[in-house]
């Protein structure tokens, strides 16, 4: 199908209209952006054209769209997106080939040193993770999420690794942002920290450690992995 | 750019000197660290004493006491165990990375701790040799080239050194370390994994049995 409106130079401009609020701070980091009837009305332009220029810098990192919920700003700048990706790239695999090594050992231990409390405190970070989820809020969700790997390295009881984890935990706190498939794990079709959390409640060490694995695995392959398997 | 003169602060000093007697054995697990005896020993007063102890006390080597001293910190069975889960995880992690990422410069820093190694193992000489041991281990995570690794391996590095230097054997020690090296020259990731397995469980088994055989405090 045809449609006479794709002219590249009308969808140029609806990118270049949007750029401008989010450059301007008419749109804040985490605002949802209005809908695309309303921003067709108000530029004067098909919602074909909006969907389009959205779609552009979804993809470029300045918007993340999440289904049935609307579209949000996640960044301000371009320039700085391309920047922040292409630095965060090798960070980001330092420290997942960091917590590969602990992550599986702060599960292992969790899982046959958990107290209750300890459980009680990884619940009520999952909550908190699912919430952010619903809300779509990045900063929110990434907190949630580190502060649930915390909560698993601190039920390992190990005083070694809960001081490394606490003293990790900005780095931690990128990782997750930095994560490909951020988009992915907020729409909430990932349930593998919540099997963790039942891995490390039924006393299960190597199911733990699988699972810590995966989710690493996960995060590194994130994009490459079309399925939404846990 | 640090380096440019050789002032080290008189706390500085006092915690260095300190840091290795206690890791060499020097001042043995459960000795008292007196400020002002140490202050008299040491020529110094007493504040830079009492910063220094505070220092190991952050590095794990040091337990304080209320007031005015502290004591050389008695490791547990337990404290073994924790350091060592956390050891194994890391080093895994650095031996393979460094096997990986390699440089000649770094390897030819690695080769330097190991015939310091070899030579005070050969030779006998059990301080000099145990602190090459630790430093080859650092080299490696150095060679890993990871930042966090790096920067967690700081945090550690006082328990860890202290934890490498808990073996006898230091010839069994010293000819692990060469073949560690040997597998990372010739960038053989799966050897590497296997040797450090290997060396991981050497550590283990040398560090209770150095434990067995000290004389009870």
């Amino acid at each position: 199908m045809k449609n006479v409106e794709r002219a590249p130079s009308l969808v140029d401009t609806v990118i270049a209209a949007l750029r401008q609020e989010i450059a301007t701070g008419t749109w804040q980091l985490g605002d949802k952006i209005p809908s695309e009837s309303r921003l067709a009305e108000t530029l004067g332009v098909s919602r074909l054209s909006v969907r389009e220029a959205v779609r552009v810098l979804v993809h470029s990192g300045l918007l993340m769209t999440r289904q049935g919920n609307g579209t949000f700003v996640t960044a301000t700048d371009e320039a700085q997106v391309a920047l922040r990706r292409q630095l965060d790239r090798a960070a980001a695999q330092d420290i997942i080939d960091v917590r590969r090594g602990l992550d599986i050992v702060a599960a292992r231990l969790a899982a046959t040193r958990r107290t209750a409390d300890d459980l009680q405190q990884m619940q009520q970070a999952l909550d908190d993770r699912a919430d952010a989820s619903r809300n779509a809020d990045v900063d929110a969700f990434a907190d949630a999420d580190v502060d649930f790997h915390l909560r698993i390295a601190e039920a390992s009881h190990n005083p070694v690794l809960q001081n490394l984890y606490r003293g990790m935990s900005d780095a931690l706190r990128d990782s997750v942002k930095a994560d490909q498939c951020m988009q992915h794990t907020l729409s909430g079709d990932d349930t593998s920290h919540e099997d963790l959390h039942r891995a490390v409640k039924d006393g299960d060490a190597a199911g733990a450690a699988a699972i810590a694995v995966s989710i690493l695995d996960r995060q590194e392959h994130g994009s490459d992995d079309p399925a939404g398997r846990p | 750019m640090a380096g440019d003169d050789t002032f080290e602060p008189e706390s500085d000093r006092v915690t260095r000197t300190l840091r290795d007697q206690i890791l060499d054995g020097v001042r043995a697990p459960g000795s008292k660290l007196v400020e002002r005896e140490l202050a008299a020993e040491l020529g110094v007063s007493r504040l830079p004493v009492r910063d220094a102890l505070k220092d190991l006390v952050n590095e794990g080597l040091v337990t304080p006491r209320p007031r005015s001293w502290a004591v050389v910190r008695e490791f547990t069975a337990s404290d073994v165990e924790d350091l060592d889960e956390v050891k194994a995880a890391l080093e895994m992690l650095a031996f393979r990375l460094a096997a990986q990422r390699r440089t000649r410069a770094g390897l030819a820093r690695l080769r330097a701790d190991l015939d310091a190694e070899l030579t005070a193992a050969a030779k006998g000489d059990a301080v000099p040799a145990r602190r090459a041991a630790a430093d080859f281990h650092e080299t490696v995570t150095a060679l890993a080239d990871n930042e966090l690794l790096n920067e967690l391996g700081r945090t550690l590095s006082s328990r860890m050194r202290w934890l490498l230097g808990q073996h006898d054997d230091i010839a069994g020690v010293a000819k692990e370390h060469e073949e560690l090296y040997e597998a990372i020259e010739a960038r053989d990731v799966p050897r590497v994994e296997e040797l450090a397995l290997k060396h991981l469980a050497t550590g283990r088994s040398e560090a209770a049995a150095h434990r067995r055989r000290a004389p009870e405090q």
